[in-house]
């Protein structure tokens, strides 16, 4: 095991119900591999590059330049999110390096509480050895909690070799299965995504596959039917979230991103059951 | 409608499929509530029963009455601090509630006889034994700012250190108080009276049911279940502070036992919670549709009930609560979704 390492993070959220079974903590990771226009926290794409420009927006003067370094003060913060929305490099001030002790002081009082923690960004496998490390902490201190990750499947098996041990299970989101969309969407290739999947459900770790819905884009019956029979091949019975995309949070691109109705998300839905008995949850 | 049904929670002999169970009633009816049964067992023994308005008695018991002490009217007739409060005032203004208590119950039991007379103990469903008084506090957020006010600190109750520390001397004393002053008749409370967070009758203004925080003005969940919890062990005859959870709970019905069980383990006596999208909502003992509260001074209400209850919303702004986001929120008011 390597020595003990730090973790950039975003945030983290002491209760979440929609980040994995029961209750959970959530640590969500500063960084990612994609640049996905439809994005809803794009400020946890990229690293502080200390540029100072959402230091005079703070309403409540959180932020400051000491040593052209952006610093951000947590007890005046008053949660707004116009530094994140300023952000001209996708970024966030109020990421913050964290050891592992850390964190855990952080989940210790909502520990009682809790299924087990989940980490999210960002992408958590950025920063694999971290995650590696804090959830060997978390068991140890607290064994029956479980170890979630929320990921984009962008990683090696390299990646997830080291986190099988201590992982108990991964969601993973399948931006789009056809990859020359996959790139104009996200900016990457979906090749390592691919095999993540596959490669997940045969260890024994895939939880379950999200599918973020773009009417327009990505939402072709065609596309779904083979993204349908793609994940059936793997495991016809897998857990499906279907998500409606949302604005809020969203950065301006010349992609027409559109909101899917009710009946749209219903449409991927039943489309999606025509190839497999999968277990859907539609948001 | 007032319904009153309350699950009994082990944390080892009740399964997570029966509270699961209850939590998806819940979502649908706004009840049951879900008590702590090893702490009221400590309390009562087990033959204890829960009922809708908060109030946890011995089966075959009852309460020969409930006097409410207002703390923030207290804290207003006190020139000091909270040392003063509890050395001076507080027991000068618990004792006058426990001589109220006092010729109630002899009048109860002494002058009309009540136990001599009643079908109810002919017929052996109640008994005097196994009775007591239930002595009732509320307004504890309004004492504490008014007390550290006093004292020149500006401090709220939920939210800062010192309100919370002063909150818990508080209560710690009044329990201590009560300890100590006998009561007649009531065998069934070991000769005291039983302490009651009294949640607010529609008659109440301007002031915070028993010992909760102000409503709309609640920290995080867990704040708000670790801030209050420690109350709850002095509440032998009743106890609430309510929860509200965001719809997207109802997705993962298992998130909100996890958070039942934990808000046991960390000491809370009940627990309740309102869906914030539900048509019912839990008003102050009362159950009612919020679409029977819109309009009711001009339409009237199907049940008596909502009056009593329109009464309450009405002086508590009680559909304001703000909501606790057992949910993907982000620090800040985001109604993001992570996934």
């Amino acid at each position: 095991m390597a020595a003990p390492t730090t973790g950039l993070v975003s945030g983290t959220i002491e209760f979440s119900c929609v980040d994995g079974p029961g209750n959970r903590f959530v640590v969500f990771l500063q960084g990612c591999t994609f640049d996905c226009a439809a994005c809803h926290n794009p400020y946890t794409i990229s690293a502080c590059i200390d540029c100072g420009d959402c230091v005079p927006g703070c309403p409540s003067g959180a932020l400051s330049m000491v040593r052209d370094r952006v610093v951000w003060a947590e007890d005046l913060c008053l949660g707004g999110d116009e530094c994140l929305t300023m952000c001209p490099h996708n970024a966030s001030p109020k990421a913050r390096t964290l050891g592992i002790a850390d964190v855990l002081r952080q989940i210790e009082p909502a520990a009682p509480f809790l299924s087990g923690i989940t980490v999210s960004g960002g992408e958590a496998t950025v920063q694999a050895d971290f995650v590696a490390q804090l959830f060997a902490a978390v068991r140890a201190r607290w064994p029956t909690m479980t170890c979630f990750i929320d990921s984009n499947g962008d990683a090696p098996a390299a990646t997830w070799d080291l986190l099988e041990p201590v992982t108990d299970a991964v969601m993973v989101d399948l931006k789009c299965l056809d990859p020359s969309l996959h790139h104009r969407l996200v900016g990457a290739g979906n090749r390592q995504t691919l095999a993540s999947i596959q490669g997940l459900h045969a260890r024994g770790k895939l939880w379950e596959v999200r599918l973020l819905m773009l009417p327009g884009l990505n939402d072709d019956d065609d596309l779904l039917a083979r993204t349908g029979q793609w994940l059936a091949a793997i495991d016809p019975t897998m857990r499906l979230k279907v998500i409606g995309f949302r604005h809020h949070g969203v950065r301006p691109t010349p992609l027409p991103l559109i909101e899917p109705t009710t009946a749209q998300k219903e449409h991927y839905a039943s489309l999606l059951r025509e190839h497999g008995q999968f277990e859907i949850t539609v948001i | 409608m007032v319904p009153n049904i309350t699950l009994k929670v082990h944390p080892q002999l009740t399964s997570d499929s029966v509270i699961e169970d209850a939590v998806r009633t819940v979502f649908e009816t706004g009840k049951p509530h879900f008590v702590n049964h090893p702490m009221m067992v400590g309390d009562h023994g087990e033959a204890y029963a829960a009922v809708s308005c908060y109030n946890s008695l011995k089966i075959g018991g009852g309460s020969h009455t409930l006097v409410r002490l207002n703390l923030k009217e207290a804290a207003l007739r006190c020139a000091g601090g909270v040392e003063e409060f509890c050395a001076t005032t507080l027991p000068e203004y618990a004792e006058l509630t426990a001589e109220l208590i006092e010729a109630r119950i002899r009048s109860l039991v002494e002058e009309q006889q009540f136990f001599e007379h009643s079908w109810l103990v002919e017929e052996g469903l109640i008994s005097l034994d196994r009775f007591s008084a239930m002595f009732g506090v509320f307004g504890l957020a309004e004492c504490v700012g008014t007390l550290l006010e006093h004292e020149g600190i500006q401090a709220r109750y939920g939210h800062d250190e010192a309100a919370n520390a002063a909150a818990y001397r508080i209560i710690e004393r009044v329990a201590q108080i009560v300890a100590e002053r006998p009561l007649p008749y009531c065998d069934g409370g070991a000769g005291r009276a039983y302490l009651h967070s009294q949640s607010g009758i529609d008659l109440d203004q301007d002031v915070t049911a028993g010992t909760r925080i102000p409503v709309g003005d609640e920290p995080s969940m867990r704040e708000h279940i670790s801030v209050c919890a420690p109350h709850h062990r002095h509440f032998a005859s009743g106890v609430s502070d309510i929860v509200h959870v965001d719809e997207t709970a109802v997705r993962n019905p298992q998130a909100m036992v996890d958070i039942i069980r934990g808000a046991f383990e960390v000491g809370m006596r009940d627990f309740t919670f309102n869906l914030d999208s539900n048509e019912f909502i839990r008003i102050t003992g009362y159950l009612v549709r919020k679409s029977d509260l819109v309009d009711i001074d001009t339409r009237g209400a199907r049940h008596g009930s909502d009056y009593l209850a329109a009464g309450a919303e009405a002086n508590f702004h009680l559909t304001q609560r703000a909501v606790k986001r057992v949910g993907s929120a982000e620090l800040g008011a985001r109604p993001a979704v992570i996934d």
